[in-house]
């Protein structure tokens, strides 16, 4: 495999870890919204990751495949519920449900996402380092 | 004759070391591109392997080309390739891109290094 | 001159030596002929190699170091050619 096709490998980790903080982001941003647009409290997003194969013209079997985010789901588990008539988005037994947004599980997946990140930084400027002595050759 | 001059087989060693090389970082790049796909598990890059059987002599396997219009330009020896049933452990990765890029940047030193040595016997 | 007898090493001082305009004029040619032969083939041989290696199917060390074979090819025919022509220019000197 050409040493640049090698850099597209690494691409693929980093746009997938990008999304990922995103979504984390936008959880932690939504982890108190009880009143979205679609009615009912914001839910919880997570990435799905899953292997691409590259578009290598030997398409062997074997080759290293790259990564992507192919969807970003909703779950509607673990919504906490609470009693508290007096806030504006009670229902008519005066429940209000929160988020299902756990901080301390998103702050795991985003240190989680940021070093898989850095790592696939680490990976590119590795193949862009072995590119550039390749050229070397002969001088 | 021109030919042989660079059949010598030092140059055609480090030439398919830096081929195993370039392949083991697609590896690489592969396992930490996956690194939090589940379900993924690791591949290896074995250059021992390989390696010691070109030494040998042993004709490495490498994969028929089904299709004619594919290149047989450098093929993946497929030896090369290990399958695991492990995850991707990120800290034996991250020691795996070093010690891969080294070899690589090494190879490419001697290489020049024989290439300087030729130069030198050609005389200009 | 003792110089590492690798093989390589041992082709080139060889070819360099005797480039054997003595044997007859005509088998030097052809010597210098299939060198030159060489050459060409090597060059186009490495064209395409950078070729490949552009359009990302093969990878770029081989196009470097076809690169770098096709120089020290040519730079060995300029010494046997030049050895061949002091060869001849020492020959014609030669009182008859």
């Amino acid at each position: 495999m050409n040493i640049l096709n090698t850099m597209a490998l690494s691409a693929s980790g980093l746009n997938a870890q990008r999304q990922r903080l995103n979504v984390i982001a936008e959880n932690l941003a939504n982890a108190q919204v009880t009143r979205t647009p679609q009615g009912g409290p914001y839910l919880r997003k997570n990435v799905i990751l899953e292997t691409q194969p590259t578009e290598d013209f030997d398409s062997l079997m074997d080759s290293p495949s790259k990564v992507a985010v192919t969807d970003i789901v909703e779950s509607r588990e673990g919504l906490a519920q609470e009693y508290d008539p007096s806030h504006p988005d009670a229902n008519a037994e005066g429940i209000v449900t929160w988020p299902n947004v756990n901080p301390v599980t998103e702050m795991v997946s985003l240190v989680l996402a940021s070093r898989a990140f850095d790592a696939n930084v680490a990976a590119f400027k590795t193949a862009k380092n072995m590119a550039m002595k390749a050229l070397d050759i002969g001088h | 004759m021109a030919d042989n001059l660079l059949l010598d087989g030092t140059l055609r060693l480090l030439e398919k070391s830096l081929s195993w090389r370039s392949q083991g970082q697609a590896i690489i790049s592969g396992n930490l591109a996956n690194l939090e796909t589940p379900n993924y598990t690791r591949k290896e890059a074995n250059f021992q392997g390989v390696l010691k059987d070109y030494v040998q002599g042993r004709p490495p396997i490498k994969l028929a080309s089904t299709n004619p219009r594919h290149l047989l330009g450098s093929p993946v020896e497929k030896g090369l390739i290990e399958e695991t049933d492990e995850p991707v452990d990120l800290d034996q990765e991250m020691v795996k891109l070093s010690v891969n890029q080294l070899g690589y940047q090494t190879s490419v030193t001697m290489l020049n290094k024989k290439f300087d040595q030729l130069k030198t016997v050609i005389g200009t | 001159m003792q110089v590492n007898p690798s093989g390589t090493m041992a082709m080139i001082e060889s070819s360099l030596m005797n480039p054997s305009p003595s044997k007859s004029g005509s088998q030097g040619k052809s010597a210098f002929q299939q060198i030159l032969a060489d050459v060409n083939n090597q060059q186009s041989q490495a064209d395409s190699e950078v070729q490949q290696s552009l359009l990302g199917k093969t990878d770029l060390h081989e196009a470097t170091i076809a690169l770098e074979k096709v120089d020290l090819n040519l730079r060995l025919l300029v010494q046997v050619r030049n050895k061949l022509v002091s060869a001849y220019e020492e020959l014609n000197r030669m009182p008859m």
